[in-house]
């Protein structure tokens, strides 16, 4: 990539569709829900039965409003559907509901963070609500495209409310821009995420990327042709297109030849993109609007209403909390990356610190969760369990290690840590005389190591805190035991 | 534009058909372009209602069974539709 952008200046634009977790579809009452039996969320509407009328859900549009104001838009003061037609049996209806002009929200912008803490603004040409559509899935010899003999259909996605959030072309992210590209896609993950309108799950296919890349001859200002990447949908998947486009134009202009506007295709095990079709024109879809549907007419009191509901911007949060708790850069980074922002905060917020709530998520629940596969917070294991067994740590009702057990058997559904360490009797042994016996029988049993410390070798100590951890099963407080050791031999 | 039109809704014309459309299709571009003023108010919602809105709550769904009811053709509860060459 080095060698392209000596020559040319990469210029990016993404489409990022954002499925909203509403609890019914954006023009019919059936449920909006992933993973139920195939063409059971359905209405007749959603088939395109004949006679069958569209309606309009609030929550889809107030969810459309907040998150155009997360994105600093203006809201349209008045906006409409419109029907975008295509012949594809994804739609029943033959048309997907839309907004042409205006969308419910446009001219915005939003502020990327890079991984160095450099800030990045994107603008934001619109936000528009619109349908998605049913899933096919081809079936024939091999299961491609191009050999099906026939594809199924099922139309419990038809409808799911859609925001498609549509970029300006970005200029100036250079060497950066397949960087820009992830943080760009993980900001608007993280925005939706905050904002609850989504369940953001990309490997669900909640939030979906259409990557643009052009290239133009640096010092131009005339944008080259672009291609558009479909579907790109983890972060690193569009880091990885938008470096392999990058290339592949400028192999293309290099050798004299032109970019084909067209639409490609991420693959993912081969690295790059591949040519699909070419693009349709916006006149091929004969948009009109949709007269089923009556406008949507904002006013200032709906706006504000909304406004008042939308949680602080998660960019603003994350630099609030990385100085509260005073992590480092890559510490807090480390925890960002582990998905743990919010469990560490509202073990925080339950009475922790925030260094011992780092230690736990990011140490013995982190490596469990990673153990079964699972993610951190579905563990079970909650941030005031979390502050029960710092608790029972600094009470030295149990140490360390014991705690690490704890959480272990928390997390196998044993109850809360009190309960645990109850259920179990891992209490530290405090009984002075138990532990002096046991320290005793360790001295006695290792007579050269008691030498050792006696001439100046006091690391030989952890030699007999082993014999005693073992004698009590590992519940003895070890710096009492260390205290015990020294005592006697003076 | 009538190939271009018939490309997109993937209907395939006859020689004799294209020039027929071709000739039809003439006086009614011609009769469009009148209307293609924009001093002309949006007539597409000519009544004054505006955000007729839905409560967020399930209704009048179908059963799988219901829904596949009218479906020429079927297989593991989804519409079976010939193969799709030229799609995404």
């Amino acid at each position: 990539m080095k060698t392209a952008l000596q020559t040319y200046e990469p210029v990016l634009g993404f489409e990022v569709h954002v499925e909203l977790n509403t609890v019914t579809k954006m023009f019919s009452t059936a449920t909006n829900a992933f993973g139920d039996q195939p063409n059971s969320n359905v209405t007749a509407g959603d088939l395109g039965m004949p006679g069958t009328l569209p309606t309009i859900n609030q929550a889809g549009i107030d969810y459309g409003i907040k998150l155009g104001l997360a994105l600093n838009c203006t809201i349209a003061p008045e906006s409409r559907f419109d029907r975008k037609q295509y012949f594809y049996p994804d739609l029943g209806k033959n048309y997907q509901t839309s907004q042409l002009e205006p969308a419910i929200a446009y001219d915005g912008y939003v502020d990327v963070e890079l991984d160095d803490g450099e800030i990045f603004r994107v603008e934001i040409e619109r936000a528009h609500i619109e349908e998605d559509a049913g899933k096919l899935t081809h079936i024939g010899s091999t299961g491609r495209i191009h050999d099906a003999s026939a594809s199924l259909v099922d139309y419990n996605r038809a409808g799911v409310p859609l925001v498609e959030i549509v970029s300006r072309p970005i200029t100036g992210a250079g060497e950066r821009a397949p960087e820009l590209a992830r943080a760009y896609l993980a900001t608007i993950r993280d925005i939706v995420k905050a904002l609850n309108v989504s369940d953001a799950r990309m490997e669900r296919g909640n939030i979906r990327c259409d990557a643009n890349v052009s290239l133009m001859p640096i010092g131009s200002e005339t944008f080259g042709t672009r291609t558009e990447t479909k579907n790109v949908n983890s972060t690193r998947a569009v880091a990885a297109a938008v470096e392999s486009e990058i290339i592949r134009q400028a192999k293309v202009l290099d050798a004299g030849e032109a970019i084909t506007q067209e639409t490609r295709h991420w693959d993912e095990e081969a690295r790059s993109t591949r040519s699909g079709r070419p693009k349709s024109d916006a006149d091929d879809y004969r948009y009109f609007s949709d007269p089923d549907l009556v406008p949507i007419v904002t006013d200032e009191a709906w706006i504000e209403r909304l406004r008042a509901e939308l949680p602080e911007n998660p960019l603003q949060r994350r630099r609030r909390l990385r100085e509260e708790w005073a992590f480092s850069e890559s510490e807090f980074r480390d925890v960002v990356a582990a998905g743990v922002l919010d469990e560490i905060e509202a073990t925080v917020v339950a009475g922790a610190t925030a260094e011992a709530a780092r230690k736990w998520w990011m140490g013995e629940i982190a490596r469990i969760a990673n153990e079964k596969g699972v993610s951190p917070e579905g563990l079970g294991v909650t941030p005031a369990d979390v502050v029960e067994i710092e608790r029972l740590i600094a009470d030295k009702t149990i140490n360390d290690k014991i705690a690490r057990q704890v959480v272990g058997h928390v997390a196998e559904g044993e109850g809360r840590p009190t309960e645990v360490v109850e259920a179990r009797s891992l209490a530290v042994v405090s009984d002075e005389g138990a532990l002096t016996t046991a320290v005793d029988e360790a001295m006695a049993a290792n007579p050269d190591v008691v030498e050792r410390i006696k001439g100046g070798h006091m690391q030989a100590v952890g030699a007999l805190i082993g014999p005693v951890m073992k004698a009590t099963k590992g519940q003895a407080d070890a710096g009492r035991v260390r205290e015990i050791i020294l005592e006697k031999i003076g | 534009m009538v190939d271009n039109i018939a490309a997109t809704a993937h209907i395939a014309l006859t020689e004799d058909e294209r020039q027929r459309l071709t000739a039809e299709f003439d006086p009614i571009i011609d009769a469009l372009v009148v209307t293609a003023d924009e001093q002309l108010p949006v007539t597409v919602n000519p009544l004054p209602v505006n955000n007729k809105l839905r409560a967020d709550v399930v209704a009048n769904e179908l059963s799988n069974e219901q829904a596949l009811s009218a479906a020429p053709e079927s297989q593991d509860g989804q519409f079976m539709v010939p193969a799709i060459l030229d799609g995404e």
